[in-house]
């Protein structure tokens, strides 16, 4: 995708960010027990954001907006695999508990850079550090499963 | 003058305890790795460690945070010379004569003035901060909600003006933090705004996920796209420069401190342009300035001085008026208000425990930094070695484990997750991140000045330019927003003009 195609969307983007925040903003009151109500400043900023997006647009349209380089396949789908790593971390961190989800995570990531048992290895030692770290020593509440880790 | 002495003999008194100096030592030895990583700034690293601070003192939470801040100046300079590859935006500047001396074998003078120069930037600018802190809070004493409104939105405009390329992308980001400092609550009439459908909004966006994906899980994500090589270090030996050398040594760091000191004050600088006006004023005033670029010693003394001289003056509005100057600051910030801390004029008044203890425990980071610069150089340049592949993974379990720990919710986990995908966007499309972070931050008490303004007499919002101070501040307000936009205006012409 060129770089103006992608200036154009992100500018229609921030539209509809401004537009949804004007439409949620008329909800609220304009008027409140001391002065102005909670309406008044997201309705104020939300006409700015549209003013300003629409500013966005007509420059994305004219091809004058400046944006950085866009990463290559290979580079986005690094991206994209980190983020669905991180999505399955979030969704095994309760049933399996932070050091069994740890463990999934970071071989995970680690696969593809160390030989499997040295990433298995990795893993194992950083998710029950962190574990230690954290639950012990900083007393958070972190999930475990019934083995109690 | 005697005032301030005795507080700070206090502070000491606070800062010395075991416990705070150790968590001092945690701060800035942190800082410094932050700071030597590349890929790891100073913002991301405080925004990772805010979640282990929860059980802490206040004190020695914000003793260890502000360390990470101004011990990353440090760190960013070792590999800056040694490898040629900055940690830190601060040193991008050191990289040109500070790698050159390195090839020349000098790596160890480029290090050693920049340690000597760190020092006496940063001790300097806390000496500032201990005698003019108090001064400032007791004008801004005085101050009203006219006079606070008017000054976070000058600071707000000169983020937007002076970050990014565009002033009307920076505007957006500004404008979108403060929208998205209104989801949740609102404190004034406790009507719950933005939550569309999702009751977990209702406590709001918590400033520790927004900042962790704005700039921690993002600069990972850029990363990805191409994993950096990393180079073999520089010898380190001999760090004391020979005897001629140490004049126009001296005097680069005297103007870096100077340099580092003013720009400290205003919101929207930041150490990196601290670092570049200085390293521009020492190539101007050299007798000979074909030698930049090829190994000025005072090309590497200057900029290092000027932006830890940067760093603790910018703690100075922080500390007496609320206003963050820069992305670490607003970060500070958000770490003092989640501690139940109101950084501002009453601060010197209600918590001067606080307030002396830190700025006791930075004389104290600066000088451990000093040792850890000086004689432990080699050591630390052998963690930049520590391969990238190794390390990202860490970064963001402990960034998705600090997140759950904030509100032992997986939908901030989620959140995170959310923007760290729009802080990689928004890098992309070059849209400033700092100034949304700043504005959120800033958000809800320009939203609460806003209304106390307005109900404070019939003239609304003209009241701004009703007392002296407010009106002042909001002249210059719209005297920065013009420049902004007639720059961004000549600019676009230039640009026609050339095609």
């Amino acid at each position: 995708m060129d770089k103006k195609k992608i200036s154009i969307i992100s500018s229609i983007v921030v539209i509809a960010i401004a537009v949804m925040f004007l439409v949620y903003s008329l909800q609220y009151s304009f008027v409140g027990i001391i002065g102005p109500g909670p309406g008044v400043m997201p309705f104020c900023l939300s006409l700015i954001l549209l003013v300003l997006s629409v500013s966005y647009l007509i420059t994305a349209l004219r091809g004058k907006d400046s944006i950085g380089s866009m990463p290559d396949k290979k580079g986005l789908f690094s991206i994209l695999m980190i983020l669905v790593y991180m999505a399955i971390y979030v969704v095994l961190l309760k049933p399996l508990g932070s050091v069994l989800a740890g463990i999934v995570f970071l071989f995970l990531l680690y696969r593809n850079s160390y030989r499997w048992y040295t990433a298995l290895g990795i893993s194992a030692i950083v998710s029950v550090f962190l574990f230690v770290v954290f639950r012990v020593l900083l007393e958070v509440n972190l999930p475990v499963n019934a083995l109690g880790f | 003058m005697i005032e301030s002495l005795m507080s700070l003999m206090g502070g000491f008194a606070t800062a010395l305890t075991p416990m705070n100096l150790l968590f001092c030592l945690a701060g800035v030895s942190m800082g410094m790795f932050v700071g030597v990583l590349p890929g790891l700034g100073p913002v991301a690293g405080t925004a990772l460690l805010i979640p282990m601070t929860y059980g802490m003192e206040p004190v020695t939470a914000i003793i260890m945070l502000a360390g990470i801040f101004y011990g990353a100046m440090y760190g960013g300079t070792i590999t800056s010379v040694l490898i040629n590859t900055p940690g830190e935006g601060a040193s991008v500047i050191t990289c040109i004569d500070g790698y050159q001396m390195a090839r020349q074998g000098r790596a160890g003078q480029a290090l050693g003035v920049a340690a000597i120069g760190s020092f006496v930037g940063g001790v300097v600018a806390i000496v500032c901060l201990t005698f003019l802190g108090p001064a400032i809070a007791d004008i801004a004493l005085g101050f009203g909600p006219p006079e606070f409104f008017s000054l976070m939105m000058f600071g707000l405009l000169l983020v937007v003006g002076l970050m990014g390329k565009s002033v009307v992308k920076g505007l957006i980001a500004a404008v979108l933090g403060v929208l998205l400092s209104e989801i949740g609550i609102d404190s004034g009439s406790g009507m719950d705004r933005f939550l569309f459908g999702q009751i977990e909004l209702l406590d709001g966006i918590d400033f520790v996920v927004l900042a962790m994906g704005l700039f921690g899980i993002s600069e990972i994500l850029l990363n990805m796209e191409d994993v950096s090589k990393v180079a073999v270090p520089a010898r380190v030996e001999k760090m004391i420069p020979p005897r001629e050398e140490w004049k126009p040594t001296l005097s680069a760091i005297a103007r870096g401190t100077g340099i580092g000191m003013v720009l400290g004050l205003i919101p929207g600088s930041s150490a990196s342009i601290a670092s570049l006006i200085s390293y521009s004023v020492e190539k101007k005033v050299a007798k000979d300035p074909s030698r930049f670029g090829h190994g000025a010693i005072e090309g590497v003394a200057g900029p290092e001085t000027a932006n830890n001289a940067y760093s603790g003056a910018a703690l100075i509005p922080l500390f007496t008026l609320g206003i963050p100057s820069s992305p670490t600051v607003a970060i500070l910030l958000g770490a003092f208000i989640m501690h139940g801390l109101n950084p501002g004029p009453l601060l010197y008044q209600s918590d001067p425990d606080f307030i002396w203890g830190v700025t006791a425990s930075m004389f104290i980071g600066n000088l451990l930094l000093l040792i850890m610069n000086l004689p432990m150089a080699n050591l630390w340049a052998k963690v930049a070695l520590v391969p990238y592949k190794l390390l990202y993974p860490i970064i963001l379990i402990v960034c998705m484990i600090g997140i759950y720990s904030v509100g032992r919710s997986l939908f901030d986990v989620g959140l995170l997750i959310f923007f760290g995908v729009i802080g990689y966007l928004m890098k992309k499309l070059e849209v400033p991140a700092a100034a949304l972070i700043l504005a959120f931050i800033l958000g809800e008490n320009l939203e609460y000045t806003m209304i106390q303004t307005v109900s404070m007499s019939d003239a609304g919002m003209l009241l701004l330019f009703q007392r002296p101070v407010s009106c002042v501040i909001t002249i210059l307000c719209i005297i920065a927003l013009v420049i902004s936009l007639y720059t961004a205006i000549k600019q676009r012409r230039d640009q026609l003009g050339d095609e």
